[in-house]
């Protein structure tokens, strides 16, 4: 008897589940859907962070070049309540600003867009280049008008957030199937009811996509704008730690910010499933 | 009666025009039910889209009881809400449940009220639906898509019946099923029904009358009433049901001859 199945014998309750394949061992965890999606993204950032501690010991780094996640942790603890949380707060509240600006801005451009062709060839091409165009850039123009005023950041991040969700909602609004369509012509549709019967519902999950980008582009266009202008915001508390050296409140901002990034993302995510129930 | 008084249509391409249909003249008598049979592409499917107005014909025009229209003056509305269409696919819209879609007319209409509602689930019933009406369409198969295809073009209670080959995408043994089912609603309900398709036993077993088409332009070449003494399984075995079948299928040849030659 090898050593194995002497162990088996020993342990009955594990004895069936040593000759099984990690997968099926993991099969009753993994049932639920919430630690599918995940347990294998949070075993391999431990992983990392693991390497990342290891690699600062090793090397003896110190902390004014590469901190430890030990001492990350530390700052993001003692500076949270204090420093961080306002600065997390204050953009935040330029995001939730500038975000549903951009939904209702892009929604009617939207809208209006595919009403006529002209108009969407006028548009869409000016969209265009406010996405692609660096956020930076834009600031000292607004400066201008309206000096260190948080509307600046506001009005960036629509700029940048706008574009991206009424392309994506155009996108819905225009690309239809001429056989859905031809059966609302059967019964004699408006216009109208071949918008809230079909054409709303058939754009939904390109919708979703453009809300779902403009999280992303409005977390990157917020923290821009805090870095470019601000004396409050997550962006600054990067730039100001980094000028100080500290790089471990760098750090702690930088998980922070990325953390509300995934939540904002995952919270679009959430409400997309509960609203697209047909796919 | 509905009539169709010297229809064509002329679809305008960039490049060269096509002549779809050129002088069609067609009669629907109250509660008959018409076939159009002939090759793919010979306007078939456009006929009964000039009939629901979704296409206008560039010339000619449609009398469906005493109320005309033609290229420039659109279909009375009272007049569509009297006529359901029936799709070559199911045409069923992915976010709604089976029994919403079948509903969609009814809200369409503006047909409330628990009566329809009522009217709405003893069809759902009747077509063995119930069991799959609160789920999405994505999870019905072809047959049962179909079903409730036909079930939402009759929820308004409609007394004319565009089908344009409805069951062409489906096997020959739920065609024939359906087919049967057809012939069983057409009964009860008496209605007029213009059915589109290029199955030749199909049409014979279905229609009362049979108009024949060719292709380029897309016209009728001829007219065939049809008396089958039964219109079931045995109606296969009929002398005339061969009669009638190779009678379309020698028109349909000539023409194909005539064209190769």
């Amino acid at each position: 008897m090898n050593k194995r199945d002497a162990f088996a014998q020993k342990v009955p309750s594990l004895g069936n589940m040593v000759d099984l394949p990690v997968e099926n061992i993991m099969a009753p965890v993994l049932k639920r859907a919430w630690m599918k999606k995940f347990l294998y993204p949070m075993i391999l950032s431990g992983c990392l962070v693991a390497l990342w501690q290891w690699c600062v010991n090793f090397f003896q780094l110190p902390g004014t070049v590469m901190p430890g996640p030990l001492s990350v942790v530390r700052a993001l603890r003692t500076n949270f309540g204090n420093i961080i949380l306002p600065d997390l707060l204050f953009t935040l509240k330029i995001i939730a600003a500038g975000y549903a600006i951009s939904i209702l801005t892009g929604f009617l451009l939207a809208a209006l867009c595919s009403q006529s062709k002209w108009l969407s060839r006028s548009i869409a091409p000016i969209a265009v280049m406010f996405m692609v165009m660096p956020t930076i850039i834009l600031i000292p123009i607004f400066m201008v008008f309206l000096g260190f005023s948080p509307i600046v950041r506001v009005i960036v991040v629509s700029l940048q957030c706008a574009p991206i969700i009424m392309l994506n909602t155009l996108a819905g609004f225009t690309a239809m199937e001429p056989s859905h369509l031809e059966m609302l012509s059967a019964h004699g549709c408006s216009k109208w009811q071949i918008f809230t019967k079909y054409t709303f519902f058939n754009a939904m999950p390109r919708i979703f996509t453009g809300l779902k980008l403009g999280c992303i582009i409005s977390i990157i266009a917020a923290l821009g704008s805090d870095f470019a202008m601000g004396k409050t915001g997550l962006g600054y508390r990067i730039k100001i730690s980094s000028s100080m050296v500290a790089l471990d409140m760098v750090f702690a901002t930088i998980i922070v910010a990325a953390l509300l990034g995934i939540i904002m993302f995952e919270a679009v995510s959430f409400i997309e499933k509960r609203v697209i129930v047909w796919r | 009666m509905m009539e169709l008084i010297n229809v064509s249509k002329r679809f305008i391409a960039r490049r060269e025009d096509l002549l779809a249909l050129s002088g069609i003249n067609m009669r629907v008598g109250d509660g008959e039910f018409v076939c159009v049979v002939g090759p793919s592409g010979c306007g078939k499917s456009t006929i009964i889209r000039i009939i629901n107005d979704i296409i206008k014909p560039s010339s000619g025009r449609v009398v469906v009881d005493g109320f005309t229209y033609e290229k420039n003056a659109p279909i009375p509305h009272k007049l569509i809400r009297r006529m359901g269409f029936i799709f070559q696919i199911p045409n069923l819209y992915p976010w709604l449940t089976v029994r919403e879609n079948i509903r969609l007319p009814l809200d369409i209409f503006g047909l409330r009220g628990q009566k329809w509602m009522n009217h709405a689930d003893f069809l759902i019933e009747k077509a063995g639906l119930s069991s799959c009406a609160d789920q999405y369409p994505g999870s019905l198969s072809q047959g049962m898509s179909q079903r409730a295809g036909v079930v939402r073009a009759m929820v308004h209670k409609p007394d004319i019946l565009l089908m344009d080959e409805p069951f062409g995408a489906l096997d020959e043994r739920t065609r024939e099923r359906m087919d049967f089912e057809l012939l069983d609603i057409w009964r009860e309900n008496g209605m007029s029904v213009v059915f589109i398709t290029h199955n030749i036993g199909e049409a014979v077993l279905l229609a009362q009358r049979i108009y024949i088409m060719a292709t380029a332009p897309g016209r009728i070449i001829d007219t065939l009433r049809v008396d089958l003494k039964k219109r079931d399984m045995s109606s296969f075995e009929d002398a005339r049901f061969e009669e009638y079948s190779s009678r379309i299928n020698n028109a349909i040849g000539n023409i194909l001859l005539e064209k190769a030659v």
